[in-house]
């Protein structure tokens, strides 16, 4: 038997359990006195804990919030019984919380959060107990079904690193992408949901820069002319090509100008939506003596090189050149790598500079990242404009917001010795000059 | 019987008695690395992240301590257990 029991405010459960999982989905940190062993456990909101037992244990659990006032306080505990019938999956308590959990967590992570968890106690099995709750969420009202879509969509993204960050598109000609940072399961269907195709083409393209020149493949077509199957499409399912490589951008087109919508969560093994026509070039010349910084969030994934193209550059006499210098520092503003290029008249616009890091950085989740760029011992009166930076060779995602901290002064020759000194945030991707 | 507590960096050992299941909570500032002295098995437990063993078929008895990757004051391993 499940049962379970969401607290808004500090309470006690009893429970006995074989298996239980215990969420704190929201609000501020529960302490957790099982009275058992007296002993305490501290729960951040969004975590969760679960325990297994191969016997049955009784408890009770007393819930504490750290801040009682605040309203998103809920810790949820669910638990499985191996004392009754097996499974034991209750359906009542999927249509009483779960579906009705929906309406409130459908838009964001919240409810993908909360949904993981349920499948990491019950199995995947639960999945076939939401096509038989599915005829029960129309007794909810108004948008019941777009519930039962999002969610079910919500619940093929099941990368836990990975917040909901899907595509929506409707009668504009948009594009919108994303970057390959892990392959994907070619085994594990993706959706297209709420596919409305009116005229026109629907693109799914892989994409991957190499050299200078764009290689680009359409693995999936939705041809209003051709395919009446892709019309009016609830949930169309798709499989990510096994082939896509890491650093590979996966671009999904609507060229249709006509009121199309689609929605297309974030495939697994993908992260984030990027706007390739965001320009990442700065417009404005550096000055000598002067370092920039921009603080980005990088995706969680293995880098291998960054690379910086120089943009705009112009005049660079034969007896004019400068050291450009640029450096990545981690969060905690630890020099991960840098590099030092001599500008000359042998450089010209465009060019490229690819650093390979001494190590692979291998982030685990998006990272904050802090790009360093300057000029020192300029000699001549060109001009310098930066600058474009890549990773694994491929463009950079957008990230929601910027930073960049400014320094007066030369950028030192030892970069290690770089640190924050000014934050201002800013919204443009832009590098500033002082 | 669920057990819990916290390991840091001043308290980074913890004898399991009996343990049926093990749940470890990396909640601190920075990669834990977790050594188990029975076998020397060590694991590395990302920030924000958490392992979960068992349930145990039979009680589960061991000392393991935990390292940080980083010299944090918030560095913090949570456990729970049941007996």
């Amino acid at each position: 038997m499940i049962e379970a029991r969401i607290l808004n405010t500090n309470g006690l459960v009893s429970v006995s359990f074989n298996e239980i999982l215990i969420v704190n989905s929201g609000g501020t940190e529960a302490t957790l006195e099982f009275a058992s062993s007296s002993d305490t456990f501290e729960l951040r909101g969004k975590s969760k804990i679960s325990l297994d037992s191969s016997t049955s244990l009784s408890d009770d659990i007393q819930v504490t919030f750290v801040d009682q006032n605040n309203p998103a306080n809920e810790v949820q505990i669910l638990w499985v019984d191996g004392v009754g019938p097996s499974p034991g999956i209750d359906t009542n308590f999927l249509n009483n919380n779960l579906i009705q959990d929906a309406d409130r967590f459908h838009t964001g992570e919240g409810f993908n959060f909360f949904w993981e968890n349920i499948r990491e106690i019950f199995g995947d099995d639960v999945t076939s107990l939401f096509e038989q709750s599915r005829r029960s969420i129309s007794g909810l009202g108004g948008n019941s079904n777009d519930q039962y879509k999002q969610f079910f969509e919500l619940s093929n993204n099941s990368d836990e690193s990975q917040s909901f960050v899907g595509v929506q598109g409707n009668n504009d000609d948009s594009a919108q992408s994303f970057m390959v940072v892990k392959k994907g399961d070619p085994n594990i269907e993706q959706t297209l949901n709420r596919v409305y195709l009116n005229s026109g083409l629907l693109q799914l393209f892989a994409q991957s820069i190499i050299g200078n020149l764009l290689n680009k493949e359409a693995f999936l077509n939705l041809d209003a002319q051709t395919g009446e199957a892709f019309l009016k499409a609830d949930i169309l399912r798709i499989n990510i090509p096994s082939s896509l490589e890491v650093g590979q951008v996966l671009t999904l087109t609507n060229n249709t100008n006509k009121e199309n919508r689609y929605q297309f969560p974030t495939p697994l093994g993908i992260f984030e939506v990027f706007d390739f026509n965001n320009p990442r070039d700065a417009t404005q010349n550096l000055v000598d003596d002067r370092f920039y910084v921009i603080k980005r969030t990088v995706p969680a994934g293995l880098y291998e090189n960054f690379e910086w193209w120089v943009s705009g550059l112009s005049g660079v006499g034969p007896a004019e050149s400068c050291q450009y210098r640029v450096g990545i520092y981690g969060s905690n503003e630890i020099l991960l790598e840098s590099a030092t290029v001599q500008i000359d008249q042998s450089i010209t616009a465009g060019t490229r500079f690819q650093v390979a890091f001494s190590s692979v950085q291998r982030f685990r989740r998006p990272t904050d990242l802090f790009f360093v760029i300057g000029t020192n011992d300029y000699v001549g009166s060109f001009t310098v404009q930066s600058i474009d930076s890549r990773f694994n060779s491929s463009q950079f995602p957008t990230s929601e917001g910027y930073y960049f901290v400014q320094s007066s002064g030369p950028l030192p020759n030892d970069l290690s010795t770089v640190t924050k000194i000014v934050t201002n945030q800013c919204f443009y991707q832009k590098i500033y000059k002082i | 019987m669920i057990k819990a507590g916290e390991l840091n960096t001043t308290n980074n050992t913890i004898t399991l008695t009996n343990a049926k299941s093990l749940n470890l909570v990396n909640s601190g500032s920075s990669e834990a690395i977790v050594l188990f002295d029975s076998s020397g098995d060590t694991i590395e437990i990302a920030r924000d992240n958490s392992i979960k063993l068992g349930a145990f078929d039979s009680s589960f008895t061991d000392t393991i301590s935990v390292s940080f990757s980083g010299n944090f004051s918030e560095n913090s391993l949570q456990y729970i257990y049941t007996q």
